[in-house]
């Protein structure tokens, strides 16, 4: 939980886009648009901008449970998940 | 709290593959998309995969399918560079009658390097003909050589893209 997560920034493109958070992963110097587009809901995006390569991911948490409504624990386990998923994309990386 | 697999069936529109390819190129990367339309047939056909990449990776010169956008109306456009004209360039479409206007290097978001259709890469109007392409382009002469082109035997027309790409 020390450690500190912030998006492959050379690897990817992520922008808000008609109302959706889209990251199009660039693979071999290529943003595919004809292969696998990700988006993030409303509070993935909350996590993603918290990303951001200075917090630590318990420092994280803590922020988004005062934000949110859910049970710390329920929490910690959305937010665990999805940096999992991210990680083993390729779309964030450990600083 | 979760990632998904976008669901993109309807495509990104227009201003937002402008957004895509800006961002894209900014970090020196390629956007491989679908093409659309009939503008640059039949050396581009509508539901070809194009590959563009940024400048200046792969600078605009005479002969290169260029994508650009309006600075007014951002709307993206892939046509072929009939000529550099003074800090801007001439460009057009194969398949169409005028030119789209003259469009400072500014407003070009990358160039055309790969297309593929139905899994084949098709290079035949990338190559050295570009030159002949984009100046028959530019004397208005493209549509007839179009026309000739269909009538000539499949062996001939196979020939000359040999002799074209040797």
């Amino acid at each position: 939980m020390n450690a500190v997560y912030a998006p492959a920034e050379d690897d990817v493109v992520a922008r808000e886009l008609h109302g959706e958070f889209i990251i199009i992963p660039i693979s071999s110097g290529v943003g595919d648009l004809e292969d696998e587009i990700f988006s993030l809901n409303e509070t993935g995006k909350a996590v993603w901008d918290k990303l951001d390569g200075k917090k630590k991911l318990e420092e994280v948490i803590s922020e988004l449970t005062v934000e949110f409504e859910g049970s710390a624990e329920e929490i910690r386990n959305d937010v665990t998940g999805l940096v999992e998923e991210l990680l083993k994309r390729k779309i964030i990386v450990e600083n | 709290m979760k990632i998904e697999k976008a669901e993109n069936e309807a495509g990104f529109s227009n201003e937002e593959l402008v957004v895509i390819i800006s961002a894209a190129a900014a970090k020196g990367a390629s956007t491989r998309m679908k093409a659309l339309g009939c503008s640059m047939s039949p050396f581009i056909m509508g539901g070809d995969i194009i590959t563009l990449s940024p400048l200046p990776e792969v600078p605009p010169e005479k002969g290169k399918v260029a994508a650009f956008t309006c600075s007014k109306r951002k709307r993206l456009t892939v046509h072929r560079i009939v000529k550099k004209k003074g800090n801007g360039y001439l460009i057009k479409g194969d398949n169409c009658g005028g030119s789209d206007r003259l469009v400072p290097e500014r407003d070009i978001l990358g160039i055309v390097s790969k297309i593929e259709r139905d899994g084949r890469i098709i290079r035949f109007g990338l190559g050295r003909e570009r030159y002949i392409i984009a100046f028959l382009s530019g004397i208005k002469l493209l549509p007839s050589v179009f026309m000739l082109w269909r009538v000539l035997p499949f062996k001939l027309r196979r020939t000359i893209k040999c002799l074209i790409h040797t």
